[in-house]
């Protein structure tokens, strides 16, 4: 296993290469990867328990890895790593661990395909921007949802009535109230133990990092993370981040946000380079989990049926061949008070419970306007228990994936965003207004006659 | 004459939609000495463009072939651009924008794939990459004699450094110069409207038609 000061040592004398000629050599290897291992993306098909498909994805993301390394766009050299590096990595990376305290601690582990373990679900709005009067209780109607099993609240935009800047002072207040706030959201739930994902959200930079590695804000038992730049990318801030964490023991994840019909071609040039990303990510960052978000070059949303294929292949190349715990992101087009975004939920659900992956979020309109609730990812946990619970096959799943298409994919080209959350919630109370209450009814009962058995 | 010349434009068409990084400029050349209309041969070039963007919308085409197909475009330009000046038929591009990514922001994907977008549709753009100060920005932009400033940022925490350009064209006196516009993201129609920016795009198309909409309202 590479150590964080052998990846240091890499980036600095590694070979040299351009950025362009790095993206180039990524879409090129890429394109002939996908070719060689005969990969391909079925529009019908999202859901597939074709073993052949995911193990080839395993293997080109694998020989990808190998092949283009890790690029270092502030020295403009590559780390790279060997086969057996990568593999020591895979071998060694963590395949469960205990996340949160005492009675509202989860065991969140590396899913395979058929093992009989659920999905944990993470409530809240990543990458949201919030208004300071509203954090609080936007997290606590997360925190209030008995399914949820971790938390992961959006960015605090707004620090005493001043914008956070990126790289500015703010970042560091605004990460420890970030902070406090959830853990004040958990307490009001009765769930004081609960684990924070993600921690420090406010913050794109070092800055949040360093700012909240003290008990006081992140516990040991919480955890934060550190995205790879698109595609196969780090520089020094990402890896600044990396040696900030290094002697403070909350758990780590990747954030991994492969575009499709970006640098390394489409959907299935895309879903190699997310592979290569997570085995790098091991090797170059030493984190214990993977937060997987495919972007649709044109609707960004994981609720495209490219991104939903991506997360299930990618999920299941790893349960297969290297479990390591991976968490998709849940990003929909739609925002909070409309049917879309509730139809979007279930096919995320019924994709990632039926793959080997958690879920990190609901990210409502894509995480740009404030437009979410704890409703949503009430009825997200709900399809995803209820699949759990009835065994759903994936022949089945993917019928019913196929016709929550036919209800949302319209929305992809004129979105409808919704309603910001104290339209659709009471704010004092923090309870959902009836009109939203009575759209999350209709919608679950039409998606339990799809065949959702609640 | 008038069948070679078409058959010619056609192979330029065929040519660039292809991506042919060497044989375009190569057909492109053989026309111009060939005596060819010079108005047919970008013609044919615009038209090629057109398709390989819409392939690239449609998910059949990839971001580095839409790179190359406008760096394609610039080699065949270059050749037409003596034969345009001496016919006195250049008109130059409609407009000139210069492009950036705020301060703290490093995200270039998105920028890249509207600056592409932008130079197929034959607008001047001076990129000035990603992480760039608000100073910088305004200076370029004097500097090269800009219509619209372009403002990029993935992050939120990077818009209100879209607001330090504006009141930085406000403090200086140029706000009534410059169109600003801005895409990426994190950004929103609300949001440019508290600012007091001129417009933005959800999309590189929708930056595209922005720009058009802009020239075409003066």
């Amino acid at each position: 296993m590479t150590t964080i000061f052998e990846v240091l040592e890499r980036v600095e004398e590694g070979p040299y290469l351009k950025e362009w000629d790095f993206d180039q050599k990524l879409f090129k290897t890429a394109t002939a990867l996908v070719k060689d291992y005969g990969i391909s993306f079925d529009k019908e098909r999202i859901l597939t328990s074709e073993d052949a498909m995911a193990d080839a994805v395993f293997e080109a993301g694998f020989e990808l890895a190998v092949e283009m390394g890790m690029l270092c766009t502030d020295t403009e050299r590559v780390a790279h790593f060997s086969a057996d590096e990568l593999r020591s990595a895979l071998t060694t990376a963590p395949q469960e661990m205990v996340v949160g305290q005492g009675k509202h601690s989860r065991v969140l582990r590396a899913r395979r395909p058929g093992d009989g373990h659920p999905m944990l679900i993470c409530g809240g709005c990543p990458g949201t921007p919030l208004p300071e009067e509203l954090f609080l209780p936007v997290a606590i109607s997360y925190a209030r949802e008995p399914l949820i099993d971790m938390l992961n609240i959006g960015t605090l935009a707004v620090v005493d009535g001043m914008d956070v800047k990126t790289g500015g002072p703010l970042e560091v207040r605004a990460c420890r109230q970030e902070m406090m706030w959830e853990r004040e959201a958990l307490e009001r739930a009765g769930r004081a133990g609960m684990h924070i994902f993600a921690s420090g959200g406010s913050s794109p930079t070092q800055l949040g990092t360093l700012a909240i590695c003290h008990e006081r804000y992140m516990r040991p038992s919480d955890g934060h993370m550190i995205p790879v730049l698109s595609e196969l990318k780090t520089d020094y801030m990402r890896l600044t981040r990396v040696m900030a964490g290094y002697e403070y023991p909350a758990f780590v994840t990747s954030l991994i946000d492969p575009i499709i019909g970006g640098m390394a071609g489409g959907t299935e040039g895309a879903a190699i380079v997310l592979a290569a990303a997570v085995m790098l990510a091991i090797a170059a960052y030493g984190v214990d989990m993977h937060c997987l978000h495919p972007i649709h070059n044109k609707y960004i949303s994981v609720s495209t049926r490219e991104g939903l294929w991506m997360q299930n292949i990618v999920g299941r190349a790893f349960g297969r061949n290297a479990p390591v715990v991976c968490l998709g992101d849940a990003w929909t087009t739609a925002g909070a008070g409309t049917e879309d975004i509730l139809y979007e939920a279930a096919a995320l659900a019924i994709v990632q419970q039926n793959s080997t992956i958690h879920t990190n979020c609901l990210g409502a309109t894509n995480g740009v306007y404030p437009n979410c609730s704890g409703l949503e990812v009430r009825f997200f946990a709900e399809v995803a228990h209820a699949v759990f619970n009835q065994e759903l096959s994936m022949e089945d799943a993917n019928a019913i994936v196929l016709q929550l298409f036919k209800k949302y994919e319209k929305g992809f080209e004129n979105p409808n965003l919704g309603q910001p959350f104290q339209e659709v919630y009471d704010v004092k109370t923090v309870r959902p207004k009836q009109h939203w209450l009575d759209m999350y009814h209709a919608v679950k009962d039409d998606v339990g006659s799809l065949g959702i058995h609640f | 004459m008038v069948n070679q010349t078409t058959k010619l434009s056609e192979s330029i068409f065929e040519s660039m939609v292809a991506i042919d990084q060497e044989g375009t400029p190569a057909l492109v050349s053989e026309a111009v000495d060939s005596g060819e209309d010079v108005i047919e041969i970008v013609d044919a070039l615009t038209r090629g463009l057109k398709v390989v963007g819409e392939d690239f919308e449609n998910l059949d085409r990839y971001l580095p072939e839409l790179i190359t197909a406008a760096q394609t475009m610039e080699a065949s330009m270059a050749i037409l651009r003596p034969k345009l000046e001496e016919l006195d038929i250049e008109q130059g591009p409609s407009a000139t924008i210069v492009m950036a990514q705020v301060e703290g922001d490093i995200h270039d994907i998105g920028r890249n794939i509207v600056n592409t977008m932008w130079r197929l549709a034959g607008f001047e753009v001076h990129d000035l990459g990603h992480d760039v100060k608000s100073s910088v920005i305004v200076d370029k932009a004097e500097e090269v004699g800009a219509d619209i400033i372009g403002l990029s940022t993935l992050l939120t925490t990077s818009l209100p450094f879209c607001r330090d350009v504006v009141r930085m064209l406000d403090a200086r006196d140029l706000r009534s110069r410059y169109k600003v516009i801005i895409g990426g993201g994190a950004t929103t129609p609300g949001f440019v409207e508290t600012i007091g920016a001129d417009g933005c795009a959800p999309d590189a198309v929708s930056a595209v038609a922005l720009v058009h909409d802009i020239i075409e309202g003066g």
